[in-house]
């Protein structure tokens, strides 16, 4: 198995500074959180670690891989799975393509797209359907579930949560739940606290680019200090 | 009615070429959002490939125009190579990129083929069909067949394959492409390469229907540019039914103007766009501009 490992990874883009310094661990099968408002650096973070955005770091490492010289699009290869803020599903593309395209670096003739379906059923009922014509939460099923078609080992989510009614928000939960108990590593990134906290074993929360407080979701969840750096006290 | 099924003739014909021309250019603005604007002299290089290798070095006229296409697709993938640095990052140096190759590739063919050109004899020598009285130039029918056969081909490799489903995904959303393991710029290379090949086709198939010289490139970029825009920039169903339009618009425009033809065609195709500026496919086509 392996660990994601990020230390003291900076973002800049030109002279503005999206992050500084950040340093954290995912161990096999943890799920760790990064909370915080608006604008703290969590998305920017998540996208340097995919090599998405640009970046300076000492480390970031998925177990033997050095993915500080890996380019952007070999990480799936790597087993990492990447589910973007809004989604970015393929619009044009059926439900069934989109899913294949998580795929693409595998054989599309043994792909884990049964359990997908089995994960959201309501995929596979649309699945013939065009991805841009199902409704905010259906493609943020889809942005999931094409992330697990690479079989990943950990996968990064960013914002899920955003713009989900909170009955489809329980359901994401769900899912990402059940995932993690099977095994998959999870790193998720949300402005919902209450979500993530539900999800994640440990949380960083984030301020201003930099990371303000670390600890258990359970601690973090009754912590003063969240609740300040959340309101802006 | 004999001339008005005569004038269709051609401009079905013209039409097929001006697709061609415009699916080139829809399929790399699908995956890049980039016109290329080297595309029309792209075409001209294809004609002069196929038509010299046809007439001097007696290659049948198949294996001359599939060779231009090899050529051309090399073109393709040196230009998007040059340009690559800057995909992404500076899209008005990219565009500016491409007009400075389509300079250079005019100025090329000037220097190796000379400024005058040449015609090109018909490859198929056989005498006009007489439908009824209307005269079916049997190169027409081949030229039809082709574009419809290469159109056919591209709609299943964009539908079936996975490097088809791959260069819709970058179109489509290049970051999310890049997240799962899709090499957006071998992606856009291909898209790159595929329009170059459309180009030398267009190219080759127009050789004995005009005068290949080296400023061709001009006026075909712009016909095939317009016909694109026409059909709705970036929908390849929109390149095809464009290009027909634009055929069809230039061929009775030269039957009852003569020489203010493209003045009439251009105009036409103006208050056209002022009306519908996303063209005929407009709404569904992908907008990365």
């Amino acid at each position: 198995m392996s660990t994601l490992i990020v230390e003291g990874l900076s973002v800049h883009y030109g002279g503005v500074r999206a992050a500084r310094d950040v340093s954290f661990t995912v161990e096999p099968g943890q799920s760790l959180g990064i909370i915080g408002a608006n604008g703290a650096g969590k998305t920017s973070t998540l996208k340097a670690v995919m090599g998405l955005a640009p970046r300076q770091a000492r480390r970031i490492a998925f177990g033997e891989h050095d993915l500080l010289r890996a380019p952007a699009h070999t990480l799936v290869r790597h087993g990492i799975g990447y589910v973007p803020e809004g989604r970015h599903v393929f619009p044009g593309l059926s439900v069934e393509k989109n899913l294949l395209l998580g795929a693409y670096t595998g054989d599309w003739k043994r792909t884990p797209i049964g359990e997908v379906y089995d994960l959201f059923p309501v995929l596979g009922e649309m699945r013939h359907r065009l991805a841009g014509a199902l409704s905010g939460g259906q493609q943020q099923m889809l942005a999931i579930g094409r992330a697990l078609m690479c079989r990943p080992r950990v996968m990064l989510l960013d914002e899920p949560s955003m713009g989900l009614s909170p009955i489809l928000v329980e359901e994401i939960v769900t899912g990402l739940k059940r995932l993690n108990a099977d095994g998959l590593s999870i790193l998720l990134v949300e402005q919902n606290a209450k979500l993530t906290f539900d999800v994640t074993s440990a949380c960083l929360v984030m301020e201003n680019g930099e990371i303000a407080a670390t600890g258990t979701s359970a601690a973090l969840r009754v912590d003063p200090q969240v609740r300040r750096i959340y309101l802006g006290l | 009615m004999q001339v008005f099924l005569q004038t269709l003739i051609g401009g079905v014909t013209f039409g097929a070429v001006y697709a061609l021309v415009a699916m080139g250019f829809s399929i790399v603005y699908r995956t890049m959002g980039l016109v290329n604007f080297a595309h029309g002299n792209v075409v001209m290089i294809g004609a002069y490939a196929a038509s010299n290798l046809y007439m001097f070095a007696k290659l049948p006229f198949p294996v001359a125009v599939a060779v231009a296409i090899a050529v051309t697709a090399l073109i393709g993938l040196v230009i998007e190579r040059v340009l690559r640095p800057l995909e992404n990052k500076d899209f008005d140096l990219m565009l500016i990129g491409t007009i400075g190759f389509g300079t250079v590739l005019e100025a090329g063919a000037i220097r190796v083929f000379g400024a005058t050109g040449h015609a090109v004899p018909s490859p198929v020598a056989t005498a006009p069909l007489d439908v009824a009285g209307i005269k079916i130039p049997t190169y027409s029918l081949l030229v039809i067949a082709v574009a419809a056969a290469a159109t056919v081909l591209l709609g299943l490799f964009l539908q079936r394959t996975k490097r088809g489903a791959a260069m819709q995904a970058v179109a489509m959303d290049h970051e999310a492409a890049t997240a799962v393991g899709i090499h957006v710029g071998r992606s856009n290379a291909m898209a790159f390469a595929i329009g170059a090949g459309l180009a030398a086709l267009a190219g080759g198939l127009i050789g004995p229907m005009l005068y290949v010289n080296p400023t061709m490139g001009g006026s075909l970029g712009i016909k095939g540019f317009a016909a694109a825009i026409f059909g709705g920039f970036g929908s390849m169903r929109g390149a095809i039914a464009g290009g027909m339009a634009f055929g069809l618009l230039d061929s009775f425009a030269a039957g009852h103007f003569q020489e203010y033809s493209e003045l009439v065609t251009f105009l036409v195709f103006a208050a056209i766009v002022m009306v519908r500026p996303t063209g005929i496919f407009g709404e569904t086509t992908v907008n990365r501009a």
